[in-house]
């Protein structure tokens, strides 16, 4: 019986999860075309409400194009590799004080730990492409995650000083005893976590991976029809994971005044980090491969170390 | 804790694992009925801007990436000791601070060395 | 058979099989790919064991890391155009087989004369007694993994800065 519940659980995230998506992508394109004074979508529906579900609609009757040259095992097993573990890491994700996933005492390092996986699949979807620009595309996405994924996994060991736990609920409730959410004491792992989280990402500005105007689609170039929906899938889940990540992490979770219930403070929270990545995509111009490798390597991990040798003085200092 | 709750937090994360595999590996399958299936020999070429592929793609790539590779393994370890670090560091007092600064120096003598030689430069 | 036996079992299978076909596999890329299936068994088996910090550490530097570091590998290197040469002779295949058959025999008795009690409380392991351990009665071993690990990466930079120069 329990089993049935943890398995209602699950579909139940998989499908706000889906709506979730959808509207993401739809808010993405709506932002940036207010942003640039145009109106984005607008034809399906009301405000183009139904711009997503159309297109994943497209997705689903295309044609499933396999090039000859390609490895057909691995380009098949490509896509699941990218979203499964998007996916995987929401299982420890808490919503609210009652409405949570998996309560395990390692939850940080459990979404750290699986969604690196991910990289594999972006690798083995641009190797098996037997493309140049795929084979491009990987190669400088998978440097470029690896180079920012230290200062991510570094950014949060500030957090963890502090609380002296892994799981998510210490976490969260750490916060609500110490009357204040970490982006105050925490300002610099916040800084890096959200400079980090783009870069993991993918996303503008360091879009170098998927940099349109020289690599047609970057690792995905030869993916096309559902196969190309699910590494965009896997994409915006694992977007909305680290999204809920920071929330918890540095915005207090689902603290905040009572008037409204604790699971909306979460999804608000959520919103407001995806709204600054998006806002992020519509204001600054792409990177170039050595200034995203320098920034990452010379100043991110530097100032992290830095903000975990001061945490750690001033958590040994006051005891 | 237990180890029955213990357990039951980890078929949690391994529904969610199962669900993530069973995604794309069912929506692929039905579409199978919906989308057309028409290869010939133009389509299923290799993209390459609409004209002929030229030579293989999978060539012998840049060293450059492989140190980064290198690089990364190193520092990842050096989080990994980090972490049951930074969980323990109230019960391990001044001790364990002056420990781990003595460690992320050693390390950081890692990253100069590689910083003057040049390896994270790109070009 | 208890639900923990089943899980092990099919865990155990998958990771043998990755490890079989790491070796028997054709193309370097499908190999590289089943040494990562591998490598997540592992893990899932230290999470059976309740070794969870221990398990996700093998999918973070193993999956995450390792594998990554071989793909680079694939690529750097002329792979495609190297053969193996001929097959080994007949009494060269036997030798080998009598070799890792012994091993194998030898490990198998190892294990099974192991005197292993079964612990009268069920135990989770946690990262507090990690870092209690670690860092207190074994610093000097934490403190010599530090130099270690920098004269690995010194070590690479000075091989690899030779190969491109």
């Amino acid at each position: 019986m329990d089993y049935l519940l943890m398995f209602l659980y699950a579909v139940a995230v998989l499908m706000v999860l889906l709506g979730g998506v959808t509207f993401a992508i739809l808010a993405e394109r709506k932002v940036i075309g207010a942003m640039q004074l145009r109106p984005g979508p607008n034809r399906h529906g009301p405000w183009g409400v139904f711009q997503t579900i159309a297109d994943v609609l497209k997705l689903l009757l295309k044609e499933d194009v396999i090039p000859a040259n390609a490895d057909k095992k691995i380009f098949v097993l490509a896509p699941v590799l990218a979203f499964a573990p998007a996916f995987s890491v929401m299982a420890v994700l808490v919503y609210s004080s009652t409405v949570g996933g998996a309560d395990i005492n390692i939850g940080v390092i459990y979404f750290l730990g699986v969604s690196s996986i991910t990289m594999l699949g972006v690798l083995m979807g641009g190797w098996s492409s037997n493309n140049k620009y795929a084979l491009f595309g990987s190669i400088r996405g998978v440097a470029q995650m690896v180079s920012y994924e230290l200062p991510l996994i570094l950014s949060i060991i500030g957090v963890i000083i502090m609380v002296g736990s892994l799981n998510l609920t210490d976490i969260v409730n750490y916060q609500a005893n110490m009357g204040m959410w970490f982006i105050v004491p925490q300002f610099l792992g916040f800084a890096v976590y959200m400079i980090s989280s783009i870069a993991e990402l993918n996303r503008s500005p360091f879009d170098l991976p998927e940099a349109e105007s020289e690599l047609v689609a970057g690792f995905f170039t030869e993916y096309s029809g559902f196969r190309f929906a699910m590494f965009m899938l896997a994409e915006y889940t694992y977007a909305i994971a680290i999204a809920g990540l920071a929330t918890t992490l540095f915005l207090g979770g689902w603290l905040g005044p009572a008037f409204l219930p604790e699971i909306v403070w979460f999804m608000l929270k959520v919103v407001a980090v995806m709204f600054i990545w998006f806002w992020l995509t519509a204001t600054l111009p792409r990177a170039r491969v050595d200034q995203l490798m320098n920034f990452g390597w010379k100043v991110l991990i530097p100032v992290a170390l830095l903000n975990i040798v001061l945490t750690s003085i001033y958590k040994v200092w006051m005891g | 804790m237990g180890l029955g709750a213990y357990y039951d937090n980890y078929i949690l994360v391994l529904i969610f694992m199962l669900l993530g595999v069973a995604l794309p590996v069912v929506s692929l399958t039905f579409g199978r009925f919906v989308r057309p299936k028409n290869p010939y020999a133009e389509k299923i070429t290799t993209y390459e801007s609409g004209i002929q592929p030229e030579g293989d793609a999978q060539v012998r790539y840049h060293v450059a990436y492989y140190i980064v590779a290198l690089e990364f393994i190193i520092f990842d370890v050096e989080t990994v000791f980090l972490i049951p670090w930074a969980v323990t560091l109230d019960q391990l007092g001044w001790v364990g601070l002056n420990l781990m600064l003595i460690f992320i120096a050693i390390l950081a003598l890692g990253l100069a060395y590689s910083w003057k030689k040049k390896v994270l430069e790109w070009n | 058979m208890t639900g923990q036996m089943i899980f092990f079992i099919i865990f155990a299978l998958i990771a043998i099989t990755g490890a079989v076909l790491i070796i028997a596999l054709k193309r370097i890329s499908h190999r590289v790919v089943s040494m990562a299936f591998s490598f997540m068994a592992v893990a899932a088996l230290y999470f059976l064991l309740g070794a969870e910090f221990i398990g996700i550490i093998q999918i973070m530097v193993y999956v995450g890391a390792i594998t990554i570091l071989f793909v680079f590998g694939m690529m750097m290197t002329d792979h495609r155009n190297f053969s193996f040469g001929p097959d080994p002779r007949k009494w060269q295949q036997a030798l080998s087989f009598v070799g890792v058959a012994t091993l194998l025999g030898l490990m198998l008795y190892g294990i099974s004369t192991l005197d292993m009690h079964e612990s009268t409380q069920p135990f989770v392991g946690s990262v507090e007694a990690i870092g209690l351990e670690l860092y207190g009665h074994y610093f000097i071993a934490f403190l010599g993994s530090a130099f270690l690990l920098t004269s690995a990466l010194i070590g690479a930079i000075v091989i690899a800065r030779k190969e491109a120069d």
